[in-house]
């Protein structure tokens, strides 16, 4: 029996890894001053979506350590990136998102026209002269995938699409240009970006952190697959975890924990109110009855989701984007996170929570993004998230002690060594 | 002796607590956890960390003989608070709570334990 259990699961899993991670690597400064050096200066990285700028003169600015770059809408409709800096003395010229018809410095108003072109010198006259393209705004790659919207730092990365691997063809069944965000937050949180994405890239945390739903959540018989950068699990949905429930889970239970589950990301729980009406025939697991109810329920509601099969109709397709963005898929939308590395302290991360749901295919034009909520760090961002947030620093307080041992990983965590091994590949240089 | 305790049988064991719905029948020792007792009892009391007041997963509601219950520790407090019955002030983690007399507590999971070779 044994034997067959664990063929199972490394079938569907990469084995474990062998390598110890360093906790220096979430600590050091040195390190962290090596990824701006070598990661974020030359890897894709999700900068906003294209509806928060979706008209000429939007603008937005993307922040990561010490680089500022503003994404705009030109007059033609495209987009355009440029390093947020004024010519002149440095300064930076936008902060936050707005419309302009121009890109001003607000210091000594020099400007330039959507396209990055120099526009007007105040007092030209007064310099030694020069020309237009030595002030020219520095352009910045910039490209989009669905709605979202990417900038790379280096000039000379390869295409959005050959970083994105895989990933556009199995995530095209759920119709991310269907989807539009409904939430948008923002908190800071004490701890290394990299731990944030741990904590996220692995459902083995979750018995201890998220008990709750452990009764309708299998959370030791999850398939992980490395995608190039990137990577999967797939976290089935609809049974309970193998190791941690022993027994058939009281059903007014499980559906209380799935309530306050959903219920903790401001989701919808009216499928749970439909649970409630059935009942599980001995030996029957809840997925079983959360299908035909999915599809009739997202019929009903004009989503077409038969381009999804039943896995993808029900589990978790969990997405790691590297380096730093995660998503938790589902068929009614996705849940994203992204963590950014605080410039001037490896101990602070931003961490990003967008939230997506399908629009029903009547809806023509997608609805405006809700506007961003920054929530003061230490206060509620939602009980599960919550229960995150509160765990990671308590981590990150550990790997700073001068006794934390290097670490090691289960096959359940293989996405948090094949993290590390892509992140020592940038700083090699490779 | 709260009404709903007051036919419980005498008994030499220190407490007792009742278990609603499944109407277990629980002989708690002086000092021993009631998700122990109940372990010890042959009761399934769902539990992910095992007794230690770390996951929450044992959650009770008090219904009743409140007062006999131990006093709440701060730890029991922070688990109780980041899980889904932090709003249920009644609510008690059976691995921390000893009682001292009658008790009457709901929780839906604890079962009888299943017989040998079948899934309770």
């Amino acid at each position: 029996m044994a034997v067959t259990e664990e063929a199972r699961a490394q079938a569907k899993r990469p084995p474990a890894p062998t390598r110890l991670i360093d906790p220096d690597r979430y600590t050091s400064r040195e390190f962290a001053r090596l990824e701006f050096e070598r990661l974020w200066s030359r890897t894709w990285q999700l900068a906003c979506l294209d509806s928060d700028v979706p008209n000429p003169g939007d603008y937005y600015e993307y922040v990561v350590g010490d680089w500022s770059v503003v994404i705009v809408r030109n007059d033609d409709g495209e987009l355009k990136a440029f390093h947020n800096l004024c010519a002149h003395r440095g300064r930076r010229i936008k902060s936050g998102c707005g419309n302009a018809g121009q890109l001003q410095c607000p210091y000594h108003l020099w400007t330039w026209d959507l396209d990055g072109k120099l526009a007007h010198v105040p007092e030209r006259e007064t310099f030694c002269e020069f020309a237009d393209e030595d002030v020219a705004l520095q352009p910045v790659l910039v490209d989009q995938w669905q709605h979202w919207v990417f900038i790379n730092l280096d000039p000379q990365a390869r295409s959005l699409m050959d970083y994105l691997g895989e990933l556009p063809e199995i995530l095209a069944p759920y119709r991310f240009d269907r989807q539009y965000k409904w939430s948008s937050r923002a908190t800071r949180v004490k701890a290394n970006w990299k731990a944030m994405v741990d904590a996220f890239n692995e459902a083995y945390h979750a018995r201890g952190i998220h008990p709750e739903s452990i009764t309708f959540i299998n959370y030791t018989d999850y398939e992980v697959r490395l995608l190039g950068d990137h990577s999967l699990m797939i976290i089935p949905f609809g049974m309970p975890d193998t190791e941690s429930v022993p027994t058939v889970p009281d059903y007014q239970e499980m559906m209380d924990a799935m309530e306050w589950s959903f219920a903790a990301f401001g989701e919808d729980t009216a499928l749970v109110d439909f649970l409630r009406r059935c009942h599980l025939e001995p030996g029957q697991e809840l997925r079983e009855l959360m299908v035909p109810l999915m599809r009739g329920g997202m019929a009903q509601s004009n989503i077409d989701v038969s381009a999804l099969d039943d896995s993808q109709l029900v589990d978790d397709w969990h997405f790691y984007f590297f380096p730093n963005v995660i998503i938790n898929n589902f068929s009614f939308g996705y849940w994203l996170f992204r963590f950014l590395p605080d410039a001037d302290d490896p101990n602070y991360t931003r961490c990003d929570m967008w939230y997506f749901h399908r629009v029903p295919d009547t809806v023509e034009t997608l609805p405006p993004p809700e506007p961003h909520l920054v929530i003061p760090e230490g206060e509620t961002c939602g009980a599960v998230m919550d229960q995150d947030l509160g765990n990671v620093p308590a981590q990150q307080a550990g790997l700073r002690s001068p006794a934390a041992p290097a670490f090691r990983l289960s096959s359940l965590e293989t996405r948090i060594s094949h993290m590390h091994d892509v992140i020592d590949r940038y700083l090699a240089g490779d | 002796m709260t009404s709903s305790t007051g036919t419980w049988p005498a008994t030499d064991a220190v407490a007792l607590v009742r278990v609603l719905p499944a109407d277990a029948a629980l002989e708690v020792d002086a000092g021993e956890s009631l998700m122990a007792a109940a372990g010890r009892q042959g009761w399934f009391w769902p539990t992910v960390c095992g007794g230690n007041g770390e996951c929450g997963t044992c959650w009770a509601v008090v219904d009743s003989g409140a007062e006999h219950c131990s006093a709440m520790e701060d730890a029991e407090r922070a688990t109780l608070r980041k899980g889904m019955k932090a709003n249920e002030p009644r609510a008690r983690l059976a691995c921390q709570v000893r009682v001292s007399g009658p008790v009457v507590v709901t929780r839906r999971s604890v079962k009888a334990p299943a017989k040998e070779g079948e899934r309770a």
